[in-house]
């Protein structure tokens, strides 16, 4: 029964509708997995070379024992919001004469069937071959290697007890953010040398330790197995999802209602509200280049750019694919387009706005930093938005909000990718080549200028817009009915 | 009210639906029946200018569909659930469709009050997402919501299915009332020959996508439908 199940799941994902019609997309897909995983190949092999000219004179064996407890810690993070967990219909399933144990366990089981749970081999493996197999022999490597592994495997099920006590509560997931950064600002402060403890924990490796590792993965799978008993109960007992009442803008007048209705949109749907979460973690991208002395032009524009567009550009490439699932209502009511599309317009003013609240402190690190992000905040808005608003409606399919925006592919098409290209990459282009002409502070002056006049142009924008989706009004909602 | 001339839908070589000449007077009460697949939803779906015909034209009040948007201010419709926004309560979509059509609060409160008892007390004050309601209950939503708007015109699309049989009596009521008092013109479609012979005073009978029969109903009406359907 178990193996018959596990069947079904894979026949599950095979036939999806997203994997038959979504080919070349799915393809692309696995080439970034293979390259991710040809990257941590590389690392693997080359961290001997890399720690000797980072730490010299320092045992490589050591220094990775001590990185040990960040990777872990990095793929608890990387786990939380990218892997996906398993789309299983138990509905379907629960109907069926099947012990709730084997339901438990298939389910348990499907959670190991991701990259995520692969990646870490890809990494381990190159080091144990190369420098801890040559160095203290086989038997030692094996228990090295299982140590590690099981250790990391754990977190799998891990994520899972994560997601289920605490998906309810979106802002509880940056819970995990906390934990990274906490573990990153004790170590660094010295108050907890997490290294050294790590270092100290995994120094010698023996088969003690991976009987205690394994005992670790065993009371973790056991505390899983009793997450996901709890979990279907209760999503037997609960199928319905909690009412959250929304109205912030109701004292906007005219415009209140639209930007109310964005916003249930993007909080009462999972695939929008991660996108959200996801995208808001770029607002810290800036501290990986706003710090740097010697910054180029070009790390100042992508950090400006990251840190005050990104999160409408995001929820902007499904621009109208959010709403197929409801589109031909709002094709048969008195809706003015241009007034719906005005609306999206402004909810990403809006959030665009707040992107530039929360990034002003960005200062400390230089006036030039706020003029970049000041530039990139009018950009967006007066060019970039209406720019993607005009280019994708024809493309856009039917977004499923239901399912995770990690590894989803579904509602993605070519002119999603095509769409970098004006997006991200001409205003990067534009600036470098204008700085090689003029001073940086004028370049941006320059952009701040061009988002200004287009945010003017507002109007003219919008009727541009509006005639562009009038044109094509067939195809569109078509396309919307599609997913 | 509605002109339709030679309008022709093909999808892949086939021809779903072909007609030469439909005519629904103001203040009519159209009933289309057909079986599965005879072109009913996409005749809607054409009227409503959801999809463009191949040839011919749809015109409501003498204006065109496709070239006019006026239409929406007067016309209520429920096709199927993809006319609901599955993650708003019923009240946030009552409210939603009334501020498109300029309603203030007061007017669409007193609509509500209307669909008191075909809400039966499980549709406002539940706390829930359209998307968690049952079938039946959603029906309602859509239904209520494209009558509440006080339109001169209303299209629903199978609005007796997945209705438990109360829902179903307090329905047909509310249509006729609707029609009689308002002089509502409704086109609607059923596979319930009985409700819909109740509820309209014509019948439109469309098969393999042409008018096989365009009867005034009478006590007869059953009868003939049923004879046409016993294959």
């Amino acid at each position: 029964m178990f193996l018959r199940l596990l069947k079904l799941h894979f026949l599950d994902i095979r036939r999806s509708p997203i994997w038959q019609t979504e080919k070349t997309l799915n393809i692309m897909g696995m080439v970034i997995i293979a390259l991710f995983a040809l990257y941590l190949l590389v690392l693997g092999f080359a961290a001997p070379a890399l720690f000797d000219k980072l730490f010299p004179g320092m045992d490589p064996m050591q220094l990775f024992n001590g990185f040990f407890i960040y990777y872990l810690t990095s793929d608890l993070l990387m786990r939380y919001y990218l892997q996906e967990t398993p789309h299983v219909n138990l509905q379907t399933i629960q109907l069926l004469p099947i012990k709730r144990r084997s339901l438990v366990l298939f389910y348990e089981s499907s959670l190991f069937f991701s990259f995520f749970n692969v990646f870490p081999l890809f990494l381990l493996g190159p080091f144990a071959l190369t420098t801890v197999w040559p160095a203290h022999g086989l038997t030692y490597v094996v228990c090295w290697l299982l140590t590690y592994y099981l250790i990391l495997l754990s977190n799998n099920i891990w994520i899972f007890i994560f997601r289920s006590s605490l998906a309810k509560n979106p802002v509880k997931g940056l819970l995990i953010v906390v934990l990274l950064v906490s573990v990153v600002v004790l170590e660094k402060t010295g108050l907890v040398p997490f290294a050294q403890i790590s270092s100290d924990v995994f120094k010698e490796a023996n088969w003690y330790k991976t009987a205690l590792s394994f005992c670790y993965f065993v009371l973790v799978l056991y505390t899983g197995f009793q997450a996901i008993k709890n979990w279907i109960k209760k999503a037997n007992d609960q199928k319905k999802t909690e009412f959250i009442s929304i109205d912030l803008f109701s004292s906007m007048g005219n415009w209140g209602w639209l930007l109310n209705h964005e916003l249930r949109l993007v909080l009462r749907n999972k695939r929008p509200k991660q996108l959200f979460l996801l995208s808001f973690l770029l607002l810290f991208y800036g501290f990986a280049v706003f710090p740097k002395e010697d910054r180029l032009v070009f790390e100042l524009t992508l950090g400006a750019l990251f840190t005050t567009s990104m999160v409408a550009l995001n929820y902007l490439q499904f621009f109208l694919g959010w709403d197929g699932v409801y589109y031909d209502r709002v094709l048969t009511i008195p809706l003015q387009l241009k007034h719906f599309i005005e609306g999206k317009w402004r909810f990403m003013f809006l959030l665009n706005t707040l992107c530039l609240i929360v990034t002003v402190p960005y200062v400390y690190y230089g006036l030039d930093v706020l003029l970049a992000i000041v530039a990139f905040y009018f950009l967006c808005n007066g060019i970039i938005i209406p720019l993607m608003m005009y280019w994708i409606p024809v493309f856009q399919k039917q977004i499923d909000m239901k399912r995770s925006t990690t590894f989803n592919y579904q509602g993605v098409t070519g002119a999603h990718f095509l769409l970098v290209l004006p997006v991200i990459a001409l205003p990067i282009v534009l600036v470098t080549w204008l700085s090689s002409y003029m001073s940086d502070t004028l370049v941006f002056f320059i952009l701040l200028s061009f988002g200004a006049l287009g945010l003017i142009c507002k109007n003219m924008w919008l009727q541009l817009i509006v005639n562009r989706i009038n044109k094509n009004k067939y195809k569109i909602s078509k396309n919307l009915r599609t997913k | 009210m509605i002109l339709v001339e030679n309008i022709k839908k093909i999808y892949a070589d086939k021809t779903v639906l072909n007609l030469e000449h439909l005519e629904v007077v103001k203040g009519q009460c159209v009933g289309l029946v057909g079986n599965n697949g005879v072109g009913k939803t996409t005749l809607f779906r054409i009227l409503l200018d959801l999809i463009p015909p191949n040839s011919g034209s749809v015109a409501i009040k003498g204006k065109a569909v496709g070239a006019d948007h006026a239409w929406t201010s007067f016309t209520g419709s429920f096709l199927d659930e993809e006319f609901l926004i599955p993650f708003l309560s019923p009240e946030e979509y009552f409210d939603f469709i009334g501020k498109s059509y300029g309603m203030t609060k007061q007017a669409l409160g007193a609509q509500m009050d209307r669909f008191e008892i075909f809400f039966n007390g499980e549709i406002l004050n539940t706390g829930k997402y359209l998307r968690d309601l049952s079938k039946g209950n959603q029906k309602k939503v859509g239904i209520a919501a494209s009558l509440m708007v006080a339109p001169e015109l209303l299209v629903l699309d199978e609005p007796f299915a997945n209705l438990d049989p109360s829902s179903q009596i307090r329905l047909k009521s509310i249509l006729k009332e609707e029609n009689e008092t308002r002089g509502t013109t409704l086109f609607i479609s059923s596979h319930d020959l009985n409700h819909i012979s109740e509820v309209c005073s014509r019948i439109v009978l469309l098969n393999k996508g042409v008018i096989e029969r365009d009867i005034e109903t009478s006590s007869d009406t059953i009868k003939e439908l049923e004879s046409f359907f016993d294959v």
